[in-house]
C-alpha cells in the first residue's frame, strides 16, 4: 500500500467530506458566493467597470476568501478544535497527512473558483437587468475592450490563465500559508500577531528587494534632486522590482507551505 | 503485534506523567481486558495505540511501524471504538459505501452478519439512532473491517441488558487467531466471559497481567474461605480469594480480582510464583 500519496484515497476523503458534511460544504459555498457576488455587484453597479480597481479587488477578495476557506476546511480535515468523538473518527481515517492537506487545498480551490464564476455571471446578469445596459458576455466589442485594458495593466502577454496563476502564486497562497502557520503557532491572538509580523517583514523585505534591484538608486533622493529624470527611470526600476518581489513571493510561498505541512502534521497529535 | 516500549506520556508540556517508561506487548489471537481506576490512563493508552497522541519519550510500534507516523497502511489495520461516537446524519448504507473502501479487508457479508447478531436492520438512518444503537453500528463496522487490532473503550456503556448479551455473542463471532482485541472497561461483568487476559493498570504501571486461565488455576474464588488472602462483602456472604493449587480451575470473579489487586497487588501476584 502506498503510504504517502494516493489519488484514490484523496478522492475517497473528498467523497466522505461531501457525503458526511453536506451542510457544511454548502454553507461554505454559500458564504463564498455571497461575499463574491456582493463585491462584484457593488463593483459593477456602483463603481463602474474600472479594470485596475477590478484587478485589485480580485486580488484582495480572492486571497482572503481562499485563505479563509482553506483554513476552515483544513481545520475540519485535521480536527483542530473539534469535539473529541468526531476528532477520533476523522483522525483515525486511514489517509496520510499529505492527502488531508491536498484534499483541503482541492476543496478550497474548487469552491472559490466555482463561486467566483457563478458570482461573476450573476453580477453581469444583475447589471443587465438593473441598468438595461449591454452584458459583458453578450457584447463582444465591450469584451475586447476589457481584454485590451487588462493587457495595458498587466502587459502584452496577459491571459486569463496567467492572471489566475499569478494571483494565486503572488497573493492568495502566500497569505494563506502565512496565516495558517500563525494560526498553528500562536495560541493567543494568532492573526493580530501575524499581521504585526507581516507588516514588519514586508517593510524589511521591501527594502531588501529594492537593494537587490539597484542599490545605487535612492528614489526618495532622486525625486528631490533630479525630479526630471524620475519618469525616465521609474518604469525600468519598477519592472525590475516586480520581478524580484515575484521571485521572493514564490520562494516565501513554497517555504511557508512546507512549514505549514510539518506544523500541521505535528499539531494533529496531542 | 503491537509493542509499547519506554512509553512516556503526560497531558500538556509540563503536566503529570500518565505513563512513565511503560513497556507492554499485545499478542495476536487474544482478547485483553484493560482495567484500572479512573484516571490511570486506560483511554489514553488506547488513543496512543491508535497514533492519536505523541509520547514524550518511547514509541508504540504496530507490526514494526511507529503508530505516530500515522501511515494509512497501519490505520487501515487498526480500529478504535471510542466511548462516545458521533455518527454523520446519513443512511447506514451510505455510511458503509463511503467508509468501507478505506479498509481493504472490510467484508460486507460479515457486516450484515454482525448487524443481524445485534438484531439491527440493514436499512437504518444514523440520525435517528440512540447512543446505544450508534455504538452497536460502530461495533459492527469495526468488526467487519477485519482489522488486526481492535480497541474498544467502554463498549457496553449505553447498551441495554439484552444488547450486552448480544454484544458477547457478536464479539465471539468476530474473534480469530490473527486479531487482537483490547477492551477497556469498568463494567467487568459484561465482558468477563470473553476475556483471555486481564491487564490491570495502576498509577505506577501494570499491577496485574495474567491470562484468565492462569487466574482460574492459581487463585481460588469462593465464599467465606478460611484461608483467604482477600475478602470483600457480597450478597452471598464474604467473597474470598485464596491461593489455588495451580491445577484445579476456579470460576474467575474479575471484579473481586480487581478489588484484590487494588488492595494489595503483590500478594495476588505472589500466588502465581510461590505455589504451595
Amino acid at each position: 500500500m502506498n503510504d504517502t500519496l494516493s489519488v484514490s484515497r484523496i478522492a475517497l476523503l473528498l467523497k466522505k467530506y461531501y457525503a458526511e458534511d453536506r451542510v457544511r460544504v454548502f454553507s461554505l459555498l454559500a458564504v463564498t458566493f455571497l461575499v463574491l457576488a456582493g463585491c462584484f455587484i457593488f463593483f459593477r453597479l456602483v463603481m463602474g467597470f474600472n479594470v485596475t480597481a477590478f484587478a485589485s479587488m480580485v486580488y484582495v477578495v480572492v486571497s482572503c476568501l481562499f485563505s479563509l476557506t482553506l483554513g476552515y476546511v483544513s481545520a475540519h480535515f485535521f480536527c483542530t478544535g473539534q469535539i473529541r468523538s468526531r476528532r477520533i473518527a476523522m483522525l483515525t481515517t486511514p489517509v496520510s497527512t499529505a492527502e488531508r492537506f491536498l484534499a483541503a487545498i482541492v476543496v478550497s480551490l474548487f469552491g472559490v473558483t466555482l463561486m467566483f464564476g457563478v458570482a461573476f455571471v450573476l453580477a453581469d446578469l444583475v447589471q443587465t437587468l438593473v441598468t438595461g445596459g449591454a452584458s459583458l458576455f453578450s457584447d463582444a466589442e465591450l469584451m475586447t475592450d476589457i481584454y485590451n485594458k487588462m493587457k495595458m495593466v498587466f502587459g502584452n502577454d496577459f491571459s486569463p490563465l496567467r492572471f489566475g496563476v499569478e494571483s494565486l502564486t503572488t497573493g492568495a497562497l502566500l497569505y494563506n500559508a502565512y496565516f495558517l502557520l500563525c494560526g498553528l503557532t500562536f495560541d493567543r491572538h494568532p492573526f493580530l500577531i501575524g499581521l504585526l509580523i507581516f507588516v514588519a517583514a514586508d517593510a524589511v523585505l521591501g527594502r531588501v528587494a529594492m537593494q537587490i534591484v539597484n542599490p545605487d538608486i535612492d528614489l526618495a533622493t532622486l525625486a528631490t534632486t533630479q525630479p526630471d529624470r524620475l519618469p525616465e527611470l521609474l518604469p525600468h526600476y519598477l519592472g525590475r522590482l516586480m520581478n524580484v518581489t515575484r521571485i521572493m513571493h514564490i520562494v516565501a510561498t513554497v517555504t511557508l507551505y512546507v512549514l505549514v505541512f510539518f506544523r500541521i502534521r505535528r499539531s494533529q497529535l496531542r | 503485534m503491537i509493542e509499547i516500549k519506554n512509553f512516556t506520556y503526560g497531558y500538556g508540556k509540563t503536566g503529570r506523567c500518565v505513563f512513565s517508561d511503560f513497556d507492554f506487548r499485545f499478542e495476536p489471537g487474544c482478547v485483553y481486558g484493560l482495567l484500572g481506576e479512573n484516571g490511570v490512563g486506560k483511554s489514553t493508552l488506547l488513543h496512543a495505540m491508535m497514533g492519536l497522541l505523541r509520547p514524550r519519550a518511547g514509541a508504540i510500534r504496530f507490526g514494526g511501524t511507529d503508530v505516530c507516523e500515522r501511515r494509512p497502511s497501519v490505520l487501515s489495520d487498526c480500529y478504535i471504538v471510542p466511548e462516545e461516537y458521533d455518527l454523520p446524519r446519513i443512511s447506514l448504507s451510505d455510511y458503509v459505501r463511503i467508509n468501507a473502501p478505506f479498509y481493504p479487508k472490510f467484508s460486507r457479508s460479515d457486516f450484515e452478519r454482525y448487524l443481524a447478531g445485534f438484531e439491527l436492520p440493514a436499512a437504518l438512518n444514523l440520525k435517528s439512532l440512540s447512543m446505544g444503537q450508534k455504538k452497536k453500528v460502530v461495533m459492527c463496522f469495526a468488526l467487519a473491517t477485519n482489522a488486526s487490532l481492535l480497541l474498544m473503550d467502554e463498549p457496553t456503556n449505553g447498551l441495554d441488558i439484552l444488547s450486552k448479551s448480544l454484544f458477547r455473542k457478536v464479539m465471539a463471532q468476530g474473534m480469530n487467531e490473527s486479531r487482537t482485541i483490547v477492551i477497556s472497561t469498568h463494567q467487568v461483568r459484561d465482558v468477563e466471559n470473553m476475556l483471555d487476559r486481564v491487564v490491570i493498570l495502576g498509577r505506577q504501571g501494570i499491577l496485574f497481567d495474567r491470562t484468565v486461565d492462569e487466574a482460574a488455576r492459581h487463585l481460588r474464588f469462593g465464599i467465606g474461605a478460611p484461608d483467604a488472602i482477600f475478602a470483600a462483602p457480597s450478597l452471598q456472604g464474604l467473597a474470598t480469594i485464596s491461593r489455588g493449587d495451580g491445577v484445579t480451575d476456579s470460576a474467575v470473579n474479575i471484579e473481586l480480582l480487581f478489588c484484590a489487586v487494588q488492595a494489595d497487588a503483590r500478594k495476588i501476584n505472589d500466588c502465581f510464583t510461590n505455589q504451595r
